[in-house]
């Protein structure tokens, strides 16, 4: 069971698709470009064939698309409705073909979100074909996920069937065809390298958190390990053991670096930042945000270092509040290093212009009471509270 | 003549109103012949309730375990039960005490109530409304849904029907009471009220100018004796009850400053409390006041210089620099007419609004044309799954503040990945919030055996929220036309849910 879907955006992409390629379906399954071959008109077409060539679509022709084209002769030996039905492997690897996946519904098999397009062409006759190249199915290439990124070496099938053939695949007749695609997306299974790298740079920044107040707490040694299994347990077994040898070595370098001071966190956050793994840097500032609260105490260090870290990621200071209310109730947020000033405690940036922090004092606040009226958990209520009050001592500081 | 009242049921105190003959609201005195009941209760036996003042006196004197006082604050948080005597106690049960009191009062000098509305605060959460119904059901109210309304709102009536003059313009009420605050925000013109905005403090009111005193009076004893404060604990130490720090904080309204005796170990020592240190000690709660109403502007979009007048509810408005603050900040000198009954008062006005059949033709030309539109007192909306993050996120579909009645609608879309079923969440919050651990999920449930599909579908979710507070919400599946409804309205729990565990507040004598 899942929760209702809010993609109105997808659903237009998706319209676009639809209405573009179904156009130029109806273009070839209206039999256009379609002859007879044979003695009665002189001349004789030859065996049938495809290839596929790239195109450009959209009514600003800025959809990337590979159109396949067949002709020749399609031998049937009564007149009956047929339909052609394109799919494709990627031979860059394996030469026995690895998947090539899509992810709009009208673009994929049956039963799985591999890539398949099925156009109908109509009714043929005997001796019938094509005479020049015609459009016989089409992938949006843009839509399409690959085994991996770069130059792939893709070989599309065409099968032409009678619509009323058990299996689509199944063809009275079929041509196949090479075509060489420019990759940027991260395929399918650079996945779970990307993951384990995402994870990799995390590990590093939440290291760098637990330094900052100069020591490696056993609480926030605790605190990463826990949150890292949390991040791998879905694995199956093998992946589970070269994940986890990958984390102790990065690890190791991590806390080393931390030592020695030449952990750079601006450049491991920038790399992180260009992760394609979804939610790589709100996980990585959770992580951070987590190793914080673990013994207990926020220092006023790991909260500028939070917020710094934040900042490099690219995560809004809503959302990085979110993650400290969420994560920290429990902390204090005075020790030995000193009070978190009220500024760091609500995430009220000081060097805002007057009318700007008189503004954001007020955001803030509202945010705090609705917290607070919602919240039935007694420590995170005092935590709210407590920011109230602090925002009600800004509001006094700046006026 | 009916009997027509309003009940403003309060943190610290609880007043009820009720119509004359000529249609005017008025106070009506209780048991005790005071105006107010204080909301405390103390269980002097096993079976032996004291309601009101006496118990209010005996907090820091009876046992922990057997008084209880400023309980409304926890309404609606089930995790929140007492042990008296064996028996478990929710918040809403000793509320239901308070008001089986004065009703049973009421009741034996007048006859049998007809119609009676009771005030809750603007941003009281939806359980907190629904165990208010509860409680005075339990209570031998009878009473319908539509029962309730806010205190500003209430504030607003009856500031709007005692006023000399036609009011015309953007009215503030700044109702700072016992337990809670409120910065409501209104258009009035002559018998028509409308509520634009409101936003409350759940944790602001006298309570915590009381707790700030306690500390003031802390600091004082550890001058005086070098010894740490302890709080609640050195407070009987010192034999300072709760009530007489209230006296003291009534005292400090009217001079400048009070000389409080402590008694100690070492006798009695005295010390001295100005009205310039309670202000200072207080300065931040009157801050979050001040916060409080200038997000309402906010929300309003006005701005303090578009409002026509202040006008004053709740018994903390009395503390003199409470109001000082309030011209300070907006530069508008509030009205205070009343401000300790004025939510009473106003309750009883709309009773008589909601009630006019009831009304004998002096009270009906008293209560004359009066139209009062509230508005919706919170976020409403729904979780999805966003598919671009892959996180679960939060949708308004209702906003804070809309006009009722009203009705919003918003499509959702259901894709292949998603089965035959979809879970379906109804949130409740106080700002805008789109991370559903910052909100309160009110509702659950599963729209099942939905067709697979091939491709994204519509999902249309649609709220409507009445005047009475009942919200009708319907989720459809588009494609296939089978849909989910639901109706959250203040329904009194089946006997399953029962209030409490045991506890019927008839086996208890009122004393």
């Amino acid at each position: 069971m899942e929760f209702i879907c809010f993609c109105i955006v997808a659903v237009g992409i998706i319209g676009i698709f639809k209405k573009l390629f179904s156009e130029n379906s109806n273009s070839s399954s209206s039999g256009n470009g379609r002859e007879t071959s044979g003695a009665q008109n002189g001349y004789k077409m030859g065996p049938f064939e495809i290839r596929a060539i790239q195109v450009m679509r959209g009514p600003k022709k800025d959809l990337r698309a590979i159109s396949i084209e067949g002709r020749g002769l399609l031998p049937v030996g009564r007149t009956m409705e047929i339909q052609f039905v394109t799919w494709a492997e990627d031979v860059t690897d394996d030469p026995d073909g690895e998947p090539v996946l899509c992810s709009i519904p009208n673009f994929q098999h049956h039963e799985m979100p591999t890539f398949q397009n099925v156009q109908d062409a109509g009714s043929l006759s005997p001796n019938q074909g094509f005479r020049d190249w015609v459009e016989v199915g089409v992938a949006p290439l843009d839509a399409l996920t690959f085994p991996r990124s770069g130059s792939r070496n893709i070989r599309f099938y065409c099968n032409m069937s009678e619509k009323t053939a058990p299996s689509l695949r199944r063809g009275l007749i079929g041509g196949r065809c090479h075509i060489r695609v420019s990759v940027e997306e991260t395929g399918y299974k650079e996945w779970k390298d990307k993951r384990l790298e995402a994870l990799t740079l995390s590990l590093h920044l939440g290291i760098a958190m637990a330094h900052i107040d100069g020591d490696f707490a056993r609480s926030e040694a605790a605190a990463i390990k826990s949150w890292l299994k949390k991040q791998i347990e879905h694995l199956d077994e093998k992946d589970q053991i070269t994940a986890k040898e990958r984390l102790n070595t990065a690890l190791t370098t991590a806390v080393d670096e931390a030592k020695n001071r030449s952990l750079d966190i601006s450049i491991t956050a920038q790399s992180l930042k260009r992760s394609p793994v979804k939610n790589a840097s709100y996980d990585a500032l959770e992580l951070c945000t987590i190793v914080m609260a673990a013994d207990g105490v926020i220092h006023p260090s790991e909260m500028r270092l939070l917020r710094e870290i934040g900042d490099l990621l690219g995560i809004s200071p809503q959302e990085l509040q979110g993650l400290t209310d969420k994560h920290t109730p429990a902390a204090k947020t005075q020790g030995k290093a000193g009070e978190l000033s009220d500024e760091l405690l609500v995430g009220l940036d000081p060097k805002l212009p007057p009318e700007e922090a008189k503004r954001k004092i007020r955001e803030i606040f509202s945010r705090y009471n609705s917290m607070l009226t919602t919240e039935r958990d007694p420590i995170k209520r005092k935590r709210y509270q407590d920011c109230i009050e602090a925002v009600a001592r800004l509001r006094k500081k700046y006026g | 003549m009916a009997n027509i009242i309003g009940i403003d049921l309060g943190t610290s105190t609880t007043l009820l109103a009720h119509l004359s003959n000529s249609g005017e609201s008025i106070i009506y005195k209780n048991k005790d012949g005071e105006m107010l009941t204080h909301s405390a209760v103390w269980f002097e036996g096993e079976k032996s309730v004291i309601v009101g003042t006496e118990a209010k006196k005996m907090f820091g004197v009876a046992k922990d375990d057997e008084i209880f006082i400023e309980f409304k604050r926890d309404m609606g948080d089930a995790s929140v039960v007492h042990k008296v005597h064996g028996k478990n106690w929710r918040p809403c049960d000793f509320s239901a005490l308070i008001l089986r009191q004065i009703r049973e009062h009421f009741e034996a000098n007048n006859g049998l109530i007809d119609a009676v509305i009771i005030t809750i605060p603007a941003n009281f959460s939806d359980e907190a409304r629904v165990n208010t119904i509860n409680a005075a059901k339990e209570a031998g109210f009878n009473l319908g849904n539509d029962a309730l309304v806010n205190e500003p709102t209430a504030a607003a009536i009856y500031y709007a029907s005692s006023s000399p003059t036609k009011l015309k313009g953007k009215y503030l009420i700044y109702d700072f009471g016992g337990g809670t605050f409120d910065a409501t925000i209104l258009d009035v013109d002559g018998d028509d009220i409308k509520v634009l905005t409101s936003m409350g403090v759940q944790r602001l009111g006298g309570k915590d100018l009381d707790e700030k005193l306690i500390g003031l009076i802390g600091l004082k004893y550890t001058k005086l004796t070098g010894e740490e404060f302890l709080g609640k604990e050195t407070m009987s130490n010192i034999q300072l009850t709760r009530w007489d720090v209230e006296q003291i904080k009534v005292t400090l309204s009217s001079r400048e400053r009070v000389s409080v005796p402590l008694k100690t170990d070492r006798g009695t020592l005295r010390a001295e409390i100005t009205r310039d240190e309670f202000n200072e000690a207080i300065s931040t709660l009157i801050t979050q006041a001040e916060l409080a109403v200038d997000t309402a502007l906010d929300n309003a979009k006005l701005q303090a210089k578009d409002l026509s007048g202040v006008f004053l509810a709740g018994g903390s408005t009395l503390v003199p620099s409470v109001a000082q603050s309030i011209e300070r900040h907006l530069g508008i000198k509030p009205i205070s007419r009343d401000p300790v009954g004025s939510v009473a008062l106003g309750a009883c006005m709309y009773a008589a609004i909601r009630n006019k059949s009831k009304l004998s033709g002096a009270q009906t030309i008293a209560v004359g044309a009066k139209k009062v539109q509230d508005v919706t007192p919170h976020f409403f909306g729904t979780t999805f799954c966003d598919r671009y993050s892959g996180k679960i996120m939060v949708e308004t579909i209702i906003a804070k503040d809309r006009p009722l009645p009203c009705t919003e609608s918003k499509s959702f879309s259901r894709g292949i990945d998603q089965g035959d079923s979809i879970k379906v969440s109804i949130t409740q919050s106080g700002s805008e919030q789109h991370d559903p651990d910052f909100v309160d999920i009110i509702w659950t449930d599963y729209l099942k055996d939905l067709p697979l599909v091939k491709e994204d579908t519509e999902v249309k979710v649609t709220y409507t929220y009445d005047t009475n507070g009942v919200m009708q919400c319907t989720i459809l599946d588009v494609l296939s036309g089978k849909s989910l409804s639901v109706t959250l309205d203040k329904k009194p729990p089946s006997k399953s849910q029962k209030l409490s565990d045991g506890v019927n507040i008839k086996d208890y004598t009122l004393e």
